[in-house]
């Protein structure tokens, strides 16, 4: 019985302790309401979901605790705790890790999620911490999940020797736990399904009588290499370029295929591709347009089309347009294309868009490019042509606004 | 005492005017008499210690065009461009500055020797055609104090000529270039509002498209091509020019066109030029509009449109103009000579203004009362990397910070922020032009700016560029934090290739050339 009281009063003087020296992650003093009777054989932890203050308020948050023996080298020993989290839903063979978009809370070369406290001193080589002892409350918002949907969540919590970092305890949790965001799995899976559609529609914009053109491929490899090059010496650069490769392969085959359909994948780029990779994807079809040296009025019309099923800004996109292809590119100087006026346009709107862009080409006409002098002279002397057939011949200005 | 010179060096024609003793502009002409002189350039094959300029060079031309030059204005400032004659690669400085020397050389006879000269250029020049026409005047030997915008110049012969009050419109459609200028008017007291141009619109488009219609006459006819050799093409640019100013007076014009597989004779009407030319106007109607816009007032606010350079006498100008503005444009003063005029008055501005000792009682009191405000000739700004609002990527751009027809002297600040933690370094790029694309602006400067070591992104650094009346742009880079400064000055004539010791011994070389 003595033993036993002793052990009692320890843990109690070492949880006070524990309060004292708490670092900011924990909570002191909070116990679990609940505590339950203690097997003081097992060190065990717990995670509780609760509202938790987080920068001034309250958010959706995980609590980790932990209670039980705690077995150390010797009295007074100086202890880390760590608590690290695995996404275990697809088995424990198939195990991934829980990330945290916080710093503070990754590890030190990963951004999976880890905790690490100061615990403070344990007083005996065996203490018991009779009461759930919080270590650490996490804000759900910063944690990312592999996937959407319900997920079986594994916590492992460690107890570590401050001085020689090894562990001296362990001990794990799995809790369910609905993810309602996308997962990076997820997300990554859907960028490189857009990364392959992008690719599709850039074959499709390649493509001649008997497949695509030699130079709208060289284009198209030398995007995926200049895709890479941001990634270039990490570990996954060579298969992401492996896979850029298949999928220009698989794109070429389906591209060949009778029910092959490039606004399908456009629509589907619109619903699937972040914003960034619809631009990335009308520079690239541009790109293997202007790789050919020349364009026709079919291919500016289905460019207008394209840009028009990614949902990219008119303006935006004739700026592009113009910059990979310029005018001399163009076997027929389509004015709707080129200058984006069309016959059933207000006169007033027409002049409004030449006036535009007959100010930002006069002042391109000075530039030191001898290229772009040239694009700017014929450019010139399209929306001349252009506002001598559209605009009326009243000439009057609109009110200056 | 001093003579004080106004030059007009036009696409096609060049005037020189001096300031008279009491402060009044008057043009001096030629040797031969004529008021003003043809821009053109004949290298001598029988004598080739003398370089022909003016009209024996136009009647020259047509005999030998490839020892000719005309039109040399619109490749000022072209590095790539050259004329090769008997071994040596005349640049557009060059050949401008043989016909300054021919106006400084046919003045000094009757009007003593020129000290001082203002150079006209068209409003949209950017700064390196700037310094390359203060360039080719100094190769001519003369003391270029200042540029002058040539509607400005205009504007100041027609304030100080005629009584004008309100608002001004400058229509200069001259032989080669375009300007279109918005002035407010009281007096002599002269605001700049704003000014537009077109660097590739003038005369000689005009008469190209008369050109196209006599090819396009002797391939009906005949089905061959009238224009086979250089001086064919010489012959017939002359003739539709030619013609072009007879379609100003008369309703037709014929000619007779010469080819190898036969004669012909051709009629134009008006009709049929002004058809021709439709799509140079509706260019012209949009530098209009634009000027409009920019100056943020209706056609109706306008009091008078004044016309200014050769092209404008043709009758479709005027009748446009009139039908847009409601009235009837003026050309009060001489079209061809009014640029020189004001750019002489302009001179005696700035003598009056930075050495006001050195210039004769009588010119002070003329100029006495004429005050010019002038504006900024373009839009300066720098390269920097704010996020897109629609993608919220980072995107360079180029971000102006003087603004162009901003009212001299001006000065402008804008706060940008460092990108990275722990940057030392800030490449700071000055820029001449009104896009945002930074590949469709002329980078004048690029300078390297240090910055303290172990600091966080997004430190403020506070950039200001000056403009003042001397057309001298000055630019600061601050760090806000630590006070280091980087400091970047420009003026007409300092950012081209050519030095200025490579212009002094340019015009040494250049005195071995006699003009006549």
């Amino acid at each position: 019985m003595l033993e036993v009281g002793v052990v009692v009063v320890l843990a109690v003087i070492w949880l006070v302790y524990l309060r004292m020296t708490g670092s900011g992650m924990r909570m002191p003093g909070r116990r679990s309401a609940t505590a339950g009777p203690v097997d003081r054989e097992r060190f065990m932890c717990k995670i509780d979901r609760s509202q938790i203050e987080y920068n001034g308020s309250f958010v959706p948050g995980l609590v980790i605790k932990m209670r039980g023996q705690l077995r150390v080298p010797h009295n007074n020993c100086d202890t880390d705790v760590q608590a690290i989290a695995f996404d275990v839903t697809e088995g424990q063979n198939n195990a991934h890790p829980v990330l945290s978009i916080l710093p503070q809370w990754q590890m030190e070369d990963s951004p999976a999620f880890c905790l690490l406290a100061h615990n403070g001193r344990v007083p005996r080589k065996i203490s018991v911490l009779a009461n759930w002892v919080t270590i650490g409350s996490i804000p759900c918002s910063v944690l990312k999940f592999p996937r959407q949907g319900q997920r079986q969540l594994k916590f492992v919590i460690s107890l570590l020797n401050r001085s020689s970092e090894k562990e001296l305890l362990s001990t794990a949790t799995t809790f369910p736990y609905d993810n309602h965001e996308a997962g990076y799995i997820d997300l990554r899976e859907s960028f490189q399904k857009v990364e392959g559609m992008m690719i599709q529609l850039a074959v499709a914009a390649a493509m001649e009588e008997q497949g695509p053109s030699d130079k709208g491929l060289f284009a198209i490899r030398e995007w995926i290499e200049k895709r890479n090059q941001g990634v270039s010496g990490a570990p996954d650069s060579r298969e992401k370029s492996v896979r850029l490769l298949a999928a220009l392969d698989q794109a070429v085959q389906r591209a060949m295929q009778e029910d092959f359909d490039a606004e399908a994948i456009c629509r589907s780029l619109a619903q699937n591709a972040s914003i960034v990779d619809r631009y990335n994807t009308i520079r690239l079809v541009l790109r293997v347009v202007a790789a050919e040296g020349n364009v026709d009025r079919d291919q500016t019309d289905q460019l207008t089309r394209v840009a028009e099923l990614l949902k990219i800004d008119r303006d935006k996109f004739r700026a592009l347009a113009q910059k990979s292809l310029p005018i001399n590119t163009h076997c027929i100087e389509d004015i709707r294309f080129l200058l984006g006026i069309t016959e059933t346009m207000p006169s007033e709107e027409i002049r409004r868009r030449l006036n535009e862009e007959y100010q930002k080409w006069n002042g391109r006409v000075t530039h030191p490019d001898q290229e772009i002098r040239t694009q700017a002279d014929r450019m010139l002397a399209l929306i001349a042509e252009a506002r001598n057939r559209f605009v009326e011949q009243s000439w009057n200005v609109p009110a200056a606004s | 005492m001093s003579v004080i010179a106004g030059i007009d060096l036009g696409t096609t024609f060049s005037a020189l005017a001096i300031l008279n003793s009491i402060g009044k502009p008057q043009i001096v002409p030629n040797a031969e008499g004529e008021r003003i002189t043809p821009s053109a350039v004949f290298f001598d094959e029988e004598d080739t210690n003398v370089i022909r300029v003016g009209i024996e060079a136009i009647n020259s031309r047509q005999l030998n065009p490839e020892r000719s030059v005309r039109w040399i204005k619109r490749h000022m400032g072209d590095r790539k461009f050259k004329k090769t004659i008997d071994g040596k690669d005349w640049t557009p400085e060059e050949i401008s500055s043989l016909i300054l020397k021919k106006l400084k050389q046919d003045c000094s006879r009757d009007e003593g020797q020129i000290n001082d000269a203002v150079i006209s250029v068209p409003a949209h020049f950017d700064e390196v055609r700037r310094k390359a026409t203060m360039d080719a005047g100094r190769m001519a030997g003369l003391n270029v104090i200042g540029i002058v915008n040539e509607p400005v110049a205009a504007a100041l012969h027609y304030a100080t000529a005629c009584e004008v009050t309100g608002r001004v419109l400058v229509y200069d459609l001259g032989g080669g270039t375009f300007d279109v200028t918005i002035l407010d008017v009281q007096n002599k007291d002269i605001n700049i509002v704003c000014s537009q141009g077109d660097h590739a619109l003038g005369g000689i488009d005009f008469d190209q498209k008369i050109l196209e219609m006599f090819q396009k006459a002797y391939r009906e006819k005949f089905h061959a091509e009238l224009l086979v050799d250089d001086e064919a093409q010489a012959k017939y640019e002359d003739e539709a020019e030619d013609l072009k100013k007879t379609l100003s007076r008369r309703p037709s014009a014929k000619k007779m066109l010469y080819g190898q597989a036969g004669s012909m004779r051709v009629e134009i009407t008006r009709e049929q030029f002004e058809e021709a030319i439709a799509p140079l106007i509706a260019r012209a109607d949009m530098l209009v509009e634009v000027t409009l816009q920019e100056a943020q007032c209706n056609p109706s606010d306008i009091n008078k449109i004044l016309l200014v350079g050769g092209s404008t006498r043709i009758p479709m100008i005027h009748s446009r103009l009139e039908k847009k503005f409601g009235k009837a444009p003026e050309a009060a003063v001489n079209v061809d000579e009014c640029v020189a005029l004001g750019a002489a008055i302009h001179a005696g501005l700035i003598k009056l203004r930075e050495d006001p000792s050195e210039i004769d009682r009588g010119v002070a009191g003329g100029l006495r009362d004429v005050k010019l405000k002038d504006v900024c000739n373009h839009s300066y700004g720098t390269i920097c990397a704010p996020r897109d609002e629609e993608t919220g990527q980072y995107v360079v751009q180029n971000s102006i910070i003087l603004k162009k027809n901003t009212p001299l002297p001006c000065e402008s600040t804008q706060r940008f922020f460092t990108m990275v933690d722990g940057q030392t370094e800030l490449q700071v790029t000055i820029t001449q032009g009104e896009d945002t694309d930074p590949d469709y602006v002329n980078k004048i400067a690029t300078e390297i700016f240090e910055l303290p070591p172990d600091r966080p992104a997004n430190r403020p650094i506070k950039v200001t560029y000056s403009y003042d009346l001397n057309q001298r742009m000055h630019c600061t880079f601050q760090d806000e934090e630590s006070g280091r400064v980087l400091e970047v000055n420009f003026c007409v004539g300092e950012n081209g290739e050519m030095s200025e010791d490579n212009v002094a011994h340019k015009a040494t070389e250049m005195e071995g050339f006699k003009v006549e």
